[in-house]
């Protein structure tokens, strides 16, 4: 303990501060408890009925384990990492670890530790079912070594990744949005490349960019192999702390004062520059620079995120349109017999995106302002409550209308090439079925993020709390439906498809993937297709009325002033 | 309430009723209670100054009559408005200056000012010229374009100081307001309270620098581990207290017959003999400075100096608080 107060006070103050947490044990008593749920659920069947048909099979739980420790390490690190340099930013205190006499590549480290450390906690929750697995037979001690070379030099990987998007960030909100697009980028973009442009010679360097394809290779050819065919995440890994260090300083006090609008700005000086030579020709609109009669905040709102001009708004919109409407026309350009599934490739990769950057934002809208030290003096004024957190949502909705745009092309391409799959038996879904549909989805899929996440960003009294468990909530809302009719077919032993259909629709990500990739149709609700659809949407417009009356009921409360029962 | 002070205070307010009334105010927060069921009131047109070491519950209080914060116990009113029942009525009589900047530094002056004279319903067509008056006020015209950012510390708290003032409310609230200033904008900021107390406006000021508060109060409220030391005018506080006032006097020649009828004047309470001066002692309910002086001067004596010792918060302050917090 000496020791590190001395040589690392950084790692021990951060130790110090997540072990008396609360939420540190929530996390850990979670993640033991689900990864404990899924074993228990996948085996035990073969445990209770057939006790000597396990022997030898510890390989299928070692597989488990191993997807669940992979899913972590892409899933919790970069919501512990994230926000680590960036929050500091926030709360002003890198200034103070700055002037002190560690070094940049002492707190980098220290910071990474400070993570790293609990996550490996988190994994070796799951080494008592590694024992179960090696004690049943079918797994070498071979494959325990490989699984902790990888999962050890992934978790790297990715808690580098992390750290360089935190050092370059000013919030916590473009952290977490930067880490997971740069994440899916650099994870899964070199494969989808190589399918998309049929570069196969380049498949297996590609597949390897994704570390669990690595594993195969040990399989294959052995240890060895496997660690020699991952050197380009050694040298990523270098790559990405070589970057963290090189922003370290530079990006260490800059303010986030909107780079779009300072963008936006510069742009319109060049056009009213334009303008007064050409004279009555304009390229840009003079825009409202002060609130007009009423609705100041949501003003407020539209103008720190450059959404306050009408030709921001454009601007905007073929910022966010152009590489979603891009990809699009590349995946028809290329013209393989891949073309339909690629442009569902990049209209899953658009929800998620969209997805991302309405949940981050609406969790930190009100957030920020709290930890801005600016909400007591909003709240002292004589603005509805309930007006406070609608108009705090404001771009958030602006941002669907535009991300709408997108969709609609999107969708419309993807119709366009190639003959709509079937659902069930009733033949091909028509055009206007699909897009109907799918426009649906974005229509009450996205609000309903959005009032989830401020939901959660009111309870919340930091960004980075805000943001992890709003992100959390989403992640597990798309997998919850998944388990559950993963239990219903394999405890209550149900095979009712209809019925496991329902409850698998319940998760977005299943609704949007079945319409997009199922083409054969699955038997089910054969002839009125409407059917599952219309379940999910009631059941999440459902949802979404409860978020939305969770935040305004009490609106006054929730934001943290006087409130009368029965009036806002 | 006899001070000075309130010379400037027009007359027809002073009979009103009060415009703040605090009724055994008590807030919680979990087990610990940082206000325990505290009273006073403060009549329209005065200054009220809210004193009290850190932890004392000034900010909570403070923040009740903001209606941030909801009492545990108690009754609060501001211009006969109940903070539960009104808020909202509450919240349009007030301005709130919180301990911290609280302002959007991403906008500029203007914006800032227009964004508050918007969220208070001024109509669109007075705001320009509303925000310019304001800005004059506060001696910020100049920086009517500057990003808020890019303000001084001073300048951001006078900003914040006009910003209050947008809706014209009958109470300010201002929650420290000349913390981590610099002596020049602590000075200018003085100067503006003092201002807005010739134009009527009620102020209830916590601070920690007590003598500017005395400068400017014409009441005091000391309040220590949620509990109200004492409250009244300033005056009122040192006769209750019993603070004896030295005055230092230095005659051209001293006899033990000229001390004798110094002791003698009435309200006088002890003389010390020092070096080349005495020091009288003086109850100043009964026997001002300035009829000390007099008195002395009838007794024959030649005065070669006077000079009374300053009363100030701080004495009182030390006094009667003993560093506890809730």
């Amino acid at each position: 303990m000496r020791f590190l107060a001395t040589a690392l006070p950084l790692l021990l103050k951060e130790l110090q501060e997540q072990a008396v947490r609360k939420r540190t044990v929530v996390m850990r008593v979670v993640v033991a408890a689900t990864a404990y749920f899924i074993f228990v659920i996948a085996f035990s069947e073969q445990f209770s009925n057939h006790r000597g048909s396990v022997l030898g099979r510890g390989d299928d739980i070692f597989s488990l384990v191993a997807g669940m420790q992979f899913l972590a390490a892409f899933g919790i690190l970069p919501l512990l990492l994230a926000g680590s340099i960036a929050h500091e930013k926030e709360t002003d205190t890198l200034q103070l670890l700055v002037v002190s006499r560690m070094s940049a590549w002492s707190i980098l480290w220290q910071m990474l530790l400070a993570r790293l450390i609990p996550f490996f906690g988190y994994l070796s929750l799951t080494f008592p079912l590694l024992g179960i697995a090696y004690s049943i037979g079918g797994v070498e001690a071979n494959q325990i070594l490989s699984l902790a070379y990888l999962i050890g030099l992934t978790s790297l990987n990715v808690a580098a990744l992390s750290i360089f998007v935190s050092t370059i960030a000013v919030t916590t909100v473009s952290a977490f949005i930067g880490v997971f697009v740069l994440g899916g980028v650099f994870y899964l973009g070199p494969a989808i490349l190589v399918e998309m442009f049929e570069l196969y010679a380049l498949r297996k360097t590609a597949a390897s960019f994704f570390p669990i394809s690595l594993y195969s290779e040990y399989y294959r050819n052995g240890v060895w192999p496997m660690v020699a065919a991952s050197w380009h995440m050694w040298l990523t890994t270098i790559g990405f702390l070589l970057l963290a260090r090189f922003f370290f300083y530079r990006r260490a006090f800059v303010r986030g004062t909107g780079l779009l609008r300072r963008v936006f700005s510069r742009v319109d000086r060049i056009t009213n520059a334009a303008n007064r030579q050409l004279g009555g020709i304009r390229f840009g609109g003079k825009g409202a620079g002060v609130p007009g009669d009423d609705r100041p905040v949501r003003w407020r709102e539209l103008q720190r995120r450059g959404l306050d001009r009408s030709n921001h708004t454009v601007r905007l919109s073929l910022f966010l349109l152009v590489p979603a409407i891009g990809g699009g026309v590349i995946a028809l350009r290329l013209d393989t017999r891949f073309t339909g599934e690629l442009l569902s490739a990049v209209i899953l990769f658009y929800w998620g995106l969209v997805a991302l950057i309405v949940t981050t934002v609406s969790a930190n809208v009100v957030v920020s302002e709290r930890t801005g030290q600016t909400l007591d003096v909003l709240l002292t004024t004589p603005i509805p409550s309930t007006q406070i957190i609608r108009d705090k949502l404001a771009p958030v909705f602006r941002w669907i209308m535009i991300a709408t745009i997108g969709f609609l092309v999107l969708y419309a391409m993807s119709d366009w090439t190639r003959g709509r799959a079937p659902i069930g038996r009733s033949g091909p879904l028509p055009s206007s079925y699909y897009i109907v549909l799918s426009l649906g989805l974005v229509w009450i899929y996205l609000p309903m993020l959005a009032w989830v996440a401020m939901a959660i960003g009111l309870r919340s009294k930091t960004r980075v709390r805000a943001t992890v468990t709003a992100l959390v909530v989403v992640a597990l809302w798309q997998f919850l439906p998944l388990v559950a009719t993963w239990m219903i077919t394999v405890v209550a032993s149900s095979r009712s498809m209809d019925t496991l259909f329902l409850v698998m629709l319940g998760s977005p990500m299943m609704s949007l993937a079945y319409l997009e990739f199922y083409r054969d149709g699955i038997g089910v609700w054969g002839s009125q297709p409407w059917v599952p659809f219309a379940v999910t949407f009631v059941w999440h417009l459902f949802v979404l009325r409860a978020a939305r009356r969770w935040c305004l009921s009490r609106a006054a409360h929730r934001l943290g002033r006087v409130w009368i029962t029965g009036s806002q | 309430m006899n001070a000075d002070p309130a010379d400037d205070t027009p007359p027809s307010t002073l009979d009103s009723p009060p415009i703040v009334t605090v009724r055994n105010l008590r807030v919680k927060y979990g087990k610990l209670e940082a206000v325990k069921g505290i009273n006073f009131d403060i009549p329209r047109g005065e200054v009220f100054g809210f004193i009290g070491p850190n932890g004392a519950g000034k900010t909570s209080t403070i923040k009740v009559l903001a209606t941030l914060l909801r009492p545990t116990q108690g009754v609060v009113s501001v211009a006969g408005f109940d903070v539960q029942r009104d808020p909202m009525e509450v919240r349009k009589r007030i301005g709130y200056v919180p301990d911290f900047f609280g302002v959007y530094e991403d906008l500029t002056a203007n914006q800032y000012m227009q964004f508050f004279a918007a969220a208070y319903g001024v109509p669109f067509a007075e705001r320009e010229q509303l925000v310019k008056d304001l800005l004059q006020l506060t001696d910020l015209s100049g920086k009517i374009d500057a990003q808020v950012d890019s303000l001084s510390r001073g300048m951001k708290q006078r900003l914040s100081l006009a910003r209050v003032l947008v809706h014209d409310p009958d109470v300010l609230l201002l929650d420290e307001p000349a913390s981590g200033l610099d002596p020049r904008a602590r000075i200018e900021i003085r100067e503006f309270l003092k201002e807005l107390k010739s134009m009527g406006k009620t102020i209830l000021i916590s601070s920690h620098i007590l003598h500017e508060l005395a400068h400017l109060c014409t009441r005091i409220g000391i309040i220590e581990a949620g509990e109200l030391v004492v409250e009244g005018s300033l005056q009122d506080i040192y006769r209750a207290i019993d603070i004896r006032r030295s005055v230092h006097i230095q005659f051209v020649e001293t006899n033990d017959d000229l001390l004798k009828r110094v002791r003698a004047i009435p309200g006088v309470a002890g003389v010390q003999v020092e070096k080349d001066r005495i020091s009288v002692e003086i109850r100043e309910d009964e026997l001002a400075v300035e009829d000390l002086l007099d008195a002395v001067h009838a007794l024959g004596a030649r005065i070669r100096m006077f000079q009374p010792d300053a009363m100030d918060m701080e004495t009182v302050f030390m006094k009667l608080t003993e560093g506890k917090t809730a």
